[in-house]
């Protein structure tokens, strides 16, 4: 049932449905070497039976595109690296399935790979030393109180932990381990942690082998990992310090002379808003450039040769896209063509990247841009089969909003959609908030369009694809203003004069469910409403979820929720304050161990409409994290939700 | 079957270590680690022989052993009757008293299967065979067969095998993982054979009553379906066994429950509930079809946890708590109540009672954890049979008091009062509240380990019996409707005033301390008053408004405070002005909080609601949870660890 076989040519285009999706072909992970001759991917597919992903290594020959699957019988195979000279693969793997994942060495001059590490709790990240003679990685330490846990005294303290904790988390540091096998040593420890876990963290060796970047958050709770500190640890002294003062993002960069680094650190209070891009010296912090004109979410970077430039991407209206950003000036965007950029790039010693892109009308490939070049050139076909099947177009469309911002979103039509007809309209709004709806291939919006369905997907403020105004617009009113921005998303797209409006429903996930969940309680077009793992009350999320206080006050800032003041202001923006208004028939989605948005919300909101004779059906699906990471969760949660839009949207 | 009140079913267990020391001595921790915990005691039919359930820790394993013990009634003499069974529990004399049935697992089984043991030599049988456990089970009069209930598999057992594992969540719990599955009613004969199943659907069979004599119906209660939070709304049901058709004989309102059918067939006794406030269950008489019931414990007016017919089947013994006792009371269906005299002794649970009137019971006294007694008159003195704790016995044990206050609105109340080892009057001594949970429930005057704990250690122990506890009657248990926190709250403090009144309270060193809806008691009075120096809130119900949503009780507490508070804006007010969480602003003292990471009765996230306030006021908090299901820790290990914890943060902050 794995199926990535091609229909006969010339076979009439079927329509997409849910069941077709599992033949999707994962793409991810791209590692070209530094001679840029060859690309290492991870290649997954669903393995449908076993209810898992089955991952692989892949080798891509970048000139001709042949492929050549580099491991077999891997379990859970990730995270490949090519050594510093390209001869060897590092790679994690599980020794047994189910097992914490180990470093691999493969020689690429053929043998079988050597496991070179033996991390009781797995490896979370590692990286090769640039000479080539070890690795350092992170793994998490012992409990302290390991023998009175085995003695089943096994009761913790809890300060920030989410509401689903069993144990204490603890800290995570940094060993090395020699290349070729051998005992591994310890670099780091104490009670504070590398980020782990919800939020990892990578490392970063400086390119002559004297120091490994890393982060530092002052404990291992999983909420603490945004006061990471960005630190230099000297291999020679065994010392550390910190490299720049103030909050840090993501994992930084190197350039190839070491003397700089590329960090993303927020504009505002909180990482969890709009983070640029700044160039700082390693020496000094002395700031040499930075990606404030660029003025988008940076999602990820690289030095390109030479240290004078840096290819970064981010979202950009309803694309995914590739910058040129010199240090100290002015950024310049790469045409793409109609593929979205990521997520997922690597870039060769030449400049040549290597990158997983998406296009409206296919899933994920790997895809190559020359140095130099803007036209990328395709080097896969995982999902050719896709072709067989009609797939809707997608537009963007674009309307303006409050504040002076013209906000925009992505139109997926039924395949034959005809004008002069009248369809019902699903919105599908996405989650973060801070992120985008891009118009890369989405199963979801084309089995929902297969079914006769016009889908929107409206980016609200709080999305990260205009820039830092639109984005930080949201702070303050994190729910009601971006569901002022969706309802004109909507009298947008219904002056296009297609829309069934007797037949509008409303839906998404997370942030989306957020806003699905006040959009009901605020105005009453809709026919059904799809309200998945929703941020039904931000109180409880802010007490109970993994990001907990931190995040709440970064949307809702004031005294916290705590406070009669602040209690009042996140009332204002919950959902479940109105949620005696709502006459939508609701269909509630949640996992039983969402840590992101507790599902405690999903049973506050059960409740409130079950106690006022409001149709609603509560699915749960038992499994842990935000959203069903098993392929049968996902279809399952998909088809629930397709399914209550097809009973009601006629 | 209990309402599913907020109660702490708590003793603290274990293994015996010491002979007991020459002099007597205080109490430490590790000392109720000897504790031998006693229940299920059945009478023969002869009343020659009682059997029971004796269970002892493992602290080690951190588990428990139960074993089936037979005590002769005359000679005292015990013998040990399983081995190797340590989950073995729910002892039932076969009609004739030649056979022993129980439940216990076995190497094959992981859930517990009925068993039968000859009583005249013989290895027991397994009769059950099955993935499910068996819940329950009763003999058929003849003593050929047996009706049993076990859950059914999911329907969907398929699905869920291929992941499909999706499930629509009800009233349920917020830590519930896979739809509840309803139990249903099965016959096996006395051998093991001709399994049968009597009853399917949707609903659920909550209870086995008792066969008629006949053996041709069986009595047992259902509800309507297997959602926890409809637990409550039990109907009682007469089952054709032929036909495998079930009469309803008693209404929804009524929430009939633990239906028993009179020793000459013709009588039913069971209990009715009112599902409108923490109340009390009155026991009713009807005729077999539900016909002719009434009320027949009026004048009692108390919570009945169990109703046993006299063998002449024109009285019935009910067991309740009174004041500060757990009593025992004889109802004749025509005629006045009397209390049954006990002693000191408060009752454990049901008692037992074979043919010639000779009752059994597990209870214990205020310097004493439970023992079997005997009973052999309704006027006899109780005898006690066991000596299973005299090590506990032996050491310092501090005394007890009942306290009594009258309330503003003119109930009398009590509470119990525990004093320090070497008590001297004139000292003056720092004071413990321990507040009871439920809040039906009472504190009695029995031995307490956590109060001799701290009594050992020099302090006065409080334990009030606000309203909503079901030692007073049902107006005393309904004056909670809806101010159910701040009303209960009063009483607690005005206990306090009566006890400082004795002048015997360092009033400088008082701390407050409870789990459940101690914990909530705890909570509010912290939010309320600064006259504590610590405090420990223990699986709290902190937010009224997010416990309805979560609880597995979600369907009937909101009635308590006058509906959901989903409905209007009035009653979200109501239910946010009866919550701690909303004065946990006020806080300023330093609190320990303690909770299970599954508890499904005080949902988990209640706890950390109350921590992350008094945390961003600067109040010094703790807040400790023990990764385990249920509304408290149910291993040896984590029970201790639970007292120890209590007891340290209010010692190092009264001390």
């Amino acid at each position: 049932m794995l199926g990535s076989q091609v229909a006969p040519a010339g076979a009439q285009s079927k329509p997409l449905a849910f069941e077709d999706l599992r033949r999707v072909v994962g793409v991810a992970s791209p590692q070209i070497s530094p001679d840029g001759k060859r690309v290492v991917y991870v290649r997954s597919k669903i393995d449908w039976k076993n209810d898992r992903n089955d991952t692989e290594l892949v080798l891509v020959d970048t000139a001709s595109g042949a492929t050549r699957t580099l491991t077999h019988e891997r379990p859970g195979a990730f995270a490949p690296h090519w050594s510093p000279t390209g001869d060897r693969l590092a790679f994690e793997s599980s020794p047994e399935r189910g097992k914490p994942a180990q470093v691999y060495v493969m020689p690429m001059s053929g043998g079988d790979p050597t496991k070179v590490t033996d991390a009781k709790a797995g490896v979370q990240s590692f990286a090769w030393r640039p000479d080539g003679g070890a690795i350092a990685y992170v793994t998490s330490d012992e409990p302290l109180n390991k023998k009175q846990i085995d003695e089943h005294n096994d009761a913790f303290v809890v300060t920030d932990e989410d509401f689903l904790v069993r144990e204490k988390v603890t800290p995570s540091h940094l060993w090395l381990a020699p290349a070729a096998g051998g005992p591994a040593k310890r670099i780091t420890s104490g009670s504070w942690s590398i980020p782990s876990g919800l939020f990892p963290a990578g490392i970063t060796w400086t390119p002559d082998g004297s120091g490994i970047l890393y982060a530092k958050q002052p404990d291992a709770v999983a909420a603490h990992f945004i006061r990471a500190q960005l630190m230099l640890h000297d291999m020679a002294t065994n010392t550390d310090r910190a490299v720049a003062s103030g909050r840090v993002d993501g994992d930084p960069v190197v350039s190839h002379d070491g003397k700089s680094i590329a960090v993303s650190m927020p504009r505002h209070a909180s990482q969890y808003l709009q983070n640029d891009l700044h160039v700082l010296a390693l020496a000094d912090a002395k700031e040499a450039g930075n990606s404030l004109a660029l003025d988008r979410n940076v999602h990820w970077s690289s030095f390109m040769p030479g240290d004078k430039t840096l290819a970064v991407a981010t979202a950009d209206g309803v694309r995914n896209v590739l910058w040129m950003q010199p240090v100290g000036g002015p950024p310049k965007k790469i045409d793409l063509g109609d593929v979205d950029f990521g997520p997922g790039a690597s870039l060769a010693d030449d400049g040549g990247i290597a990158f997983v892109g998406q296009s409206a009308k296919a899933p994920p490939e790997l895809y190559y841009l020359a140095p130099g070049s803007s036209a990328p050139r395709k080097l896969t076909s995982e999902n050719a089969w896709i072709a067989d099947f009609a797939i809707g177009k997608t537009e963007s469309i674009a309307w303006d909003v409050s504040g002076g911002f013209q906000a925009d979103g992505v139109l997926t039509y039924p395949p034959g959609f005809t004008t002069g007809k009248k369809y019902p309209l699903a919105l599908v709004i996405h989650g973060g908030p801070v992120s985008t709806s891009t118009q890369n291939f989405s199963g979801q919006a084309q089995v929902m369009a297969a079914r006769g369905m016009v889908v929107f997907q409206p980016n609200y403020r709080g999305s990260d694809n205009l820039g830092d105004a639109y984005l930080n617009a949201i702070v303050g009113h994190v729910t009601s203003g971006p569901a002022a921005d969706n309802l004109a998303g909507l009298a947008a797209v219904e002056k296009l004069g297609f829309v069934d409006e007797k037949n509008i429903g409303v839906s998404g996930w997370s942030g989306g469910g957020l806003q699905t969940s006040w959009l009901i309680g605020h105005a009453h077009v809709w026919k059904a409403a799809v309200s998945g793992a929703a941020v039904n009350d931000w109180i409880a999320q802010s007490t109970l979820a993994d990001i907990n206080m931190d995040f709440g006050a970064a949307f809702i800032p004031g005294p916290g929720p705590y406070t009669a003041e602040g209690r009042k202001a996140y009332l204002a923006e919950s959902p479940i304050t109105f949620a005696r208004d709502i006459k939508t028939p609701t269909l509630i989605l949640s996992d039983t161990g969402d840590q992101r948005v507790p599902i405690v919300q999903s049973y506050a909101l059960y409740h409130a409409l079950k106690d006022n004779h409001v149709p609603v059906r509560f699915i749960a699906f038992p499994r842990a994290g935000h959203f069903p990471a098993d392929p049968v969760g996902r279809e399952m949660a998909y088809r629930a939700w397709a399914d209550w839009f097809s009973e009601y949207l006629k | 079957m209990k309402r599913p009140a907020l109660v702490l079913l708590a003793s603290f267990v274990a293994l015996p270590l010491a002979a007991p020391a020459a002099a007597p001595k205080p109490f430490e921790l590790e000392d109720f680690r000897s504790t031998v915990s006693l229940s299920a005691p059945h009478i023969a039919p002869d009343g020659k022989h009682v059997v029971l359930v004796v269970r002892r820790a493992n602290f080690k394993k951190d588990t428990y052993a139960n074993e089936l013990v037979l005590v002769d009634t005359r000679t005292r003499a015990e013998r040990v009757l399983t081995h190797g069974r340590d989950d073995v529990g729910d002892p039932q004399w076969s009609p004739s008293g030649d056979r022993l049935a129980f439940t216990a697992s076995d190497a094959d089984h992981k859930a517990a299967q009925l068993f039968v043991m000859p009583m005249d030599g013989g290895d027991a049988l397994r009769l059950t065979d099955a993935k499910e456990e068996v819940e329950d089970f009763k003999w058929r009069p003849d003593g050929r067969a047996f009706a049993f209930t076990r859950h059914d598999p999911a329907k969907n057992q398929k699905a869920i095998d291929a992941h499909q594992d999706a499930f629509d969540v009800g009233d349920d719990h917020w830590a519930t993982r896979a739809a509840p599955l309803p139990v249903h009613i099965w016959t096996i004969d006395a051998q093991g054979k001709h399994v049968k199943r009597i009853t399917s659907g949707t609903y659920s069979v909550h209870e086995l009553g008792d066969f008629t004599h006949d053996g041709k119906r069986l009595i047992y209660t259902q509800r309507a379906d297997a959602h926890f939070g409809h637990e409550q709304e039990t109907r009682i049901g007469v089952l054709d066994l032929a036909s495998g058709r079930t009469t309803l004989v008693t209404p929804l309102a009524s929430h009939a429950t633990s239906p028993n059918i009179s020793p000459d067939g013709t009588k039913l006794a069971y209990g009715i509930e009112d599902s409108k406030s923490f109340s009390q269950r009155d026991l009713a008489v009807a005729n077999l079809d539900g016909s002719g019931s009434r009320i027949a414990s009026a004048k009692l007016d108390r919570n009945m946890q169990s109703a046993v017919w006299r063998p002449d089947g024109r009285a019935v013994f009910i067991s309740a708590n009174d004041r500060t006792r757990a009593a025992l009371f004889l109802q004749p269906l025509a005629g006045a109540v009397q209390r049954v005299d006990l002693r000191d002794v408060n009752l454990d649970d049901a008692v037992s009672i074979a043919r010639d009137g000779t009752m059994a019971f597990v209870g214990s006294t205020p310097t004493r954890p439970g023992e079997l007694y005997l009973k052999r008159a309704i006027a006899a003195a109780p005898e006690r049979l066991t000596g299973y704790n005299d090590a506990l016995a032996n050491h310092a044990i501090g005394a007890t008091k009942t306290i009594a206050w009258t309330s503003a609105d003119h109930f009398s109340l009590d509470g119990v009062l525990t004093y320090p080892i070497g008590f001297t009057p004139g000292k003056k001594y720092p004071l413990v509240l321990e507040i009871h949970g439920g809040p039906t429930d009472t504190s009695t005057d029995a031995f307490s380990d956590l109060s001799q704990l701290f009594a050992s250690h020099g302090y006065l122990v409080f334990q009030p019996n606000y309203r909503g506890s079901d030692n007073l009657g049902a107006k005393f248990a309904q004056a909670t409707v809806p101010h159910i926190t701040s009303a209960p709250a009063q009483d607690c403090m005005d206990g306090l005033a009566a006890v400082e009144k004795l002048g015997i309270v360092d009033t400088n060193r008082i701390g407050v301390s409870g789990w459940s809806e101690g914990g909530l008691m705890t909570s509010w009075l912290i939010g309320h008053w600064h006259i504590w120096k610590a405090a420990v809130s223990g699986a709290a119900v902190n937010d009224w408004v997010a416990y309805s949503a979560l609880t597995d009780s979600s369907e009937f507490t909101p009635n308590f405070i006058g509906g959901s508070p989903w409905t209007s804006a009035a009653q979200m007010k109501l239910f946010e002005a009866e919550s701690p969480l909303t004065y946990a602003g006020n806080v300023t003292t330093p609190t320990l909080i303690l909770s299970d990471t599954g508890d499904q009765r005080v949902p988990t996230p209640l706890s950390y609601a109350f921590y992350h306030a008094l945390v961003s006021k600067g109040t010094e908090v703790q807040f400790v949870a023990f990764p385990a299901a249920g509304h408290f820790p149910s291993d040896p290990v984590k029970r201790e660890d639970v007292s120890r914890r209590w007891f340290a943060w209010l010692d190092s902050h009264l001390r």
